[in-house]
């Protein structure tokens, strides 16, 4: 396994800038055009222009966006043209990590990555992202073992919540509670993708997979993100930088065939949280705030405990209500990234949030963990 | 800890036709997997992160890496990193990994490079889905289509023959009758050869369309020196460019003026001031055999239009001063995103002294090259060095 | 590293297929390019900030990364600077042989591809004399025009 080494000043990476574009049905703009909006919107937000950005990293599926190699059309529009590109078929927030890698071994100073999910099918309402998401999601798995008896990301959330129903660790009451106040504390913010809601309407959504029901998967969505990324004196002389990156880590939760992706589907999070924990050199009490990927509410309390964040308060968690609230599939970590970010800006020099990401690619399966650490400037 | 990346292991499947292929995709990448790590001389279990390419909608599974890697029968929680830029999916796969090494944020990383064309039933119909969907593909423009322009134009431009334009087919054929993972050598047949594509593009001039898996091992340096049992093969450069979307934004068809860009960028970062002295082995990615000229100039070998001349006077031959494609290049074996890191792959052995193809003596440095998108618009650059006495 | 050569009986194959249906959203730019062609108009855009133009049409700057809303319209001629000749096409494109062509829209910096038409391709050496860098080429409209690139028919050789 790597050992690592206390983090260098080399590796002094700051969030100097981001940007979120929440795509409507009348959005009006071709893929290009929206990923300059919230490219140029980004770096506006750092006080950087597009000739100081050398490494331009996409997170983006071609089968969400219809086209074949689709980064080749954004890629001019992500501030790649005549430089450095790479398209991350992934997570958002797995695409920052490589980002910031660029920026710790010296291939530049600063970054943009962008992160897209903006389905090609006509309309942003939940209902016909989630549809494609899950048709693409059966593409996901393997055509010869698992697509074929009817595996999607969302039908291994359904296992998952079933098995925690079962064994008596999760409780259908709670999970109920759990979902409308995720959607009410969303609600009030402006990137909602559900209204507010009571504990009755969720009781009584439309069952998706049992035992989960609608209101209970992801939010899907559609949605942009932005973020810029600057290594040392390139953030420091930034105007207002969100953060400084102080931590991070990452790990891949067991393929289907494995049974451990269901007795320990967080052990991806929490090996990424332990890696993060000790490059940042902060302890989990120093959390103060998180922003975690709990694709489900019968995963919550298992992921809190393995990124050790079991302490914090709820009004301290998800401030504006995680995946139940607004679920923008592959773009989702970036989203986390921009939610922890835009809160480490409010809190004072010092305060230290932990940001999780994990994809919904193959549901709790063969799914990227990302962890961050955060620190207030 | 931060360190140089050095190539530690290549593993080479056999390349054949897809349809002479009898393994599965993940048979073949497990294949490749473990012939590099035993070359390496690391296990499965020394390996923290491993980086797949693939090219979306040439698979039976959308982010193939994810139904790749169970089989590699690597740790549980390894990092698994999908990328997926066309045609230098493969480029990437190295340079991605040296960047990680030189992070500090992974120690020995694995690069699988799959065989990308097994699967679609029509494979010419899948490529030309690449082409810009709304505004070139209408007009009848496929891969092949688009890799005409560039040497009608070129010919123009220097009053190039056809001839000149096939003697850079027949020459890396010739390379290729010495490569063991080539799969189209000089036994293709002239009649079938000056077959008339696109013009200036004879079939002569065209890849094959193959099968077969590459893997690499890329260590942090201070690791290899312990435990690899090849000289060290530092890469000293790796850089990537976009250039625009559409066809219509190369301006200049008779040169890859975005490799010109490339090249300038990713020698400063290598340090070398004179590319034909300073490169002793080019693997350049040419799936169209004319393009083997214009990536020589543009990568600043020589002047504009004096390639030809080069591949006259025996410089780009086994032999010569600035030896090219010594493996044949994609166009002796294509098989996709393999096909794509090959030419890192081959230039790494070379370095070690140890090429399956034919040695390159005393070659110390070298550079390899990818390509893909519309109208060639993403490259990538590789430059190696080897770091051992 | 060496060479492995496996053989087997004879392997399974699956037939695998995807399908899905999507409903594209061509922008601003294009939008207003395509339906510029339907009218039998050629438009680009010209960055204020830079000065470099585009054709097709497009709303950003990619070099100098500024918003475009300068629209110009052009005559639709140009000079032809690169083009080929498809023998061999591929399933479901134009029946070959036919000629694609990067044309040099006068006034601007782009080259816009499109169909080169009315050249006499039965012998190809004496169709690439013609095809050559420095042809003087216009637009010629297609009968039937339903806002995409394809409303110009080709590009024709302008007789002097
Ligand atoms: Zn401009």
């Amino acid at each position: 396994m790597p050992h690592y080494s206390s983090p260098s000043v080399q590796d002094e990476l700051y969030i100097a800038g981001s940007s979120w574009l929440k795509l409507e049905d009348d959005s009006g703009l071709q893929l290009d055009e929206a990923v300059f909006e919230a490219c140029s919107a980004a770096l506006r937000n750092a006080g950087i222009k597009r000739h100081q950005v050398a490494l331009s990293i996409t997170s983006s599926l071609d089968l969400y966006d219809a086209r074949s190699i689709s980064n080749a059309l954004t890629a001019p529009a992500a501030a790649g043209y005549l430089n450095d590109e790479l398209r991350v078929e992934g997570d958002g927030a797995a695409a920052f990590l490589v980002a910031a890698a660029g920026l710790a071994s010296g291939q530049a100073d600063i970054a943009i990555v962008v992160a897209s999910s903006a389905p090609e099918v006509g309309y942003t309402s939940e209902a016909a992202v989630r549809g494609l998401q899950e048709h693409v999601s059966s593409y996901t798995f393997d055509a010869h073992t698992s697509r074929p008896v009817g595996l999607t990301a969302n039908t291994v959330l359904g296992l998952h919540a079933a098995n925690r129903l079962d064994v008596g660790r999760v409780s259908w009451a709670k999970m109920v509670e759990s979902t409308a106040a995720d959607i009410n504390r969303g609600a009030a913010s402006g990137r909602a993708q559900r209204a507010a809601t009571t504990i009755d309407a969720v009781a009584s959504a439309p069952v998706a997979m049992a035992p989960l029901n609608e209101l209970m998967l992801p939010a899907s969505s559609a949605g942009i993100g932005a973020i810029v990324i600057a290594a040392g004196v390139a953030g420091r002389r930034c105007p207002d930088p969100l953060a400084r990156v102080t931590g991070w880590g990452s790990a891949v939760s067991p393929s289907p065939g494995r049974t451990s992706w269901l007795t320990n589907p967080a052990g991806a999070a929490g090996k990424a949280a332990r890696d993060a924990y000790r490059r940042s050199g902060r302890r989990a009490e120093e959390i103060g705030y998180a922003e975690m990927t709990d694709l489900t509410p019968a995963m919550t309390d298992e992921l809190a405990e393995a990124l050790q964040i079991r302490h914090l308060a709820a009004s301290e968690r998800n401030r504006t209500g995680g995946v139940r609230s607004n679920h923008p599939g592959i773009a989702n970590g970036l989203l986390r990234i921009i939610e922890g970010a835009e809160l480490a800006r409010e809190r004072t020099a010092g305060h230290n949030a932990l940001v999780h990401a994990a994809d919904n690619l193959m549901g709790l399966t063969s799914s990227t963990s990302s962890v961050l650490i955060l620190e207030s400037l | 800890m931060k360190d140089h990346a050095v190539i530690s292991g290549v593993g080479f499947t056999s390349a054949t036709s897809p349809r002479r292929q009898p393994l599965s995709k993940d048979e073949l990448c497990r294949q490749a997997a473990d012939l590099a790590l035993e070359h390496a001389g690391v296990k499965r279990s020394d390996i923290d992160t491993v980086i797949i390419g693939d090219i979306a909608g040439f698979e039976a599974s959308s982010v193939s890496a994810l139904t790749i890697a169970p089989f590699l029968g690597l740790p549980e929680y390894t990092n698994i990193i999908p990328i997926s830029t066309g045609g230098t999916s493969g480029g990437h796969l190295a340079n991605q990994a040296a960047a990680l090494v030189r992070a500090g944020y992974a120690e020995r990383v694995l690069c699988i490079a799959p065989n990308t064309f097994d699967g679609p039933v029509d494979l010419q119909a899948v490529i030309n889905t690449n082409s810009p969907m709304i505004m070139e593909q209408p007009l009848g423009m496929g891969a092949v289509h688009m890799g005409a322009f560039f040497p009608g134009a070129y010919q123009q431009r220097y009053g190039v023959t056809d001839d000149q334009l096939m003697a850079v087919g027949a020459k890396n054929r010739r390379h290729a009758d010495h490569n063991p993972f080539a799969h189209i050598t000089s036994s293709l047949a002239d009649e079938h050869a000056q077959r008339m594509v696109s013009t200036p593009l004879r079939l002569g001039m065209v890849c094959p369309v193959s099968s077969g898996a590459i893997a690499l091992v890329v260590t942090a340096e201070s690791l290899a020196v312990e435990e690899s049992p090849n000289p060290l093969v530092r890469i000293t450069g790796a850089s990537s460019i976009s250039d625009g979307y559409l066809g219509g934004k190369r301006r200049d068809f008779s040169k890859f003026e975005v490799v010109e860009h490339l090249a300038r960028k990713v020698y400063r970062e290598a340090g070398i001031i004179d590319a034909r002295r300073d490169l002793d082995v080019l693997e350049l990615f040419v799936p169209y055999a004319p393009m083997e000229y214009l990536l020589q100039e543009a990568f600043l070998i020589c002047g504009w239009g004096e390639a030809p001349g080069l591949l006259e006077e025996g410089a780009t031959s086994h032999g010569g001063d600035i030896p090219t494609n010594l493996s044949g290049g994609p166009l002796c074996a294509n098989p996709g995103v393999a096909g794509q890191m090959a030419p890192i792959a081959h230039v790494a052995l070379q370095l070690m002294g140890q090429s399956p193809t034919q040695q390159a003596e005393g070659a110390k440095r070298g550079l390899a090259h990818s390509t893909g998108g519309t109208f060639f618009q993403f490259h990538t650059a590789t430059i190696m060095e080897r770091v051992s006495a | 590293m060496t060479a492995t050569d496996t053989t087997t009986e004879a392997a399974l194959v699956h037939d695998v297929h995807w399908k899905i249906d999507y409903r594209v959203k061509l922008g601003r730019a294009w939008s207003r390019f395509m339906r510029g062609l339907q009218k039998q108009e050629l438009w680009g855009t010209r960055c204020e900030s830079c000065q470099r133009s585009y054709v097709p049409a497009q709303d950003y700057c990619e070099a100098c990364y500024e918003k475009i809303t300068n629209w110009v319209q052009l005559e639709p001629t140009g000079t032809l600077r690169a083009a080929t000749i498809v023998y061999q096409g591929f399933e479901g494109g134009p029946e070959a042989p036919y000629v694609v062509g990067a044309v040099e829209i006068d006034g601007t910096h782009s080259l816009l591809m499109h169909f080169i038409g009315g050249v006499d391709l039965s012998d190809s050496d004496a169709a690439r004399a013609v095809l050559r860098d420095g042809l003087r080429v216009r637009a010629v409209w297609s009968d039937e025009r339903t806002a995409a690139i394809t409303d110009i028919k080709h590009f024709a050789v302008e007789q002097a």
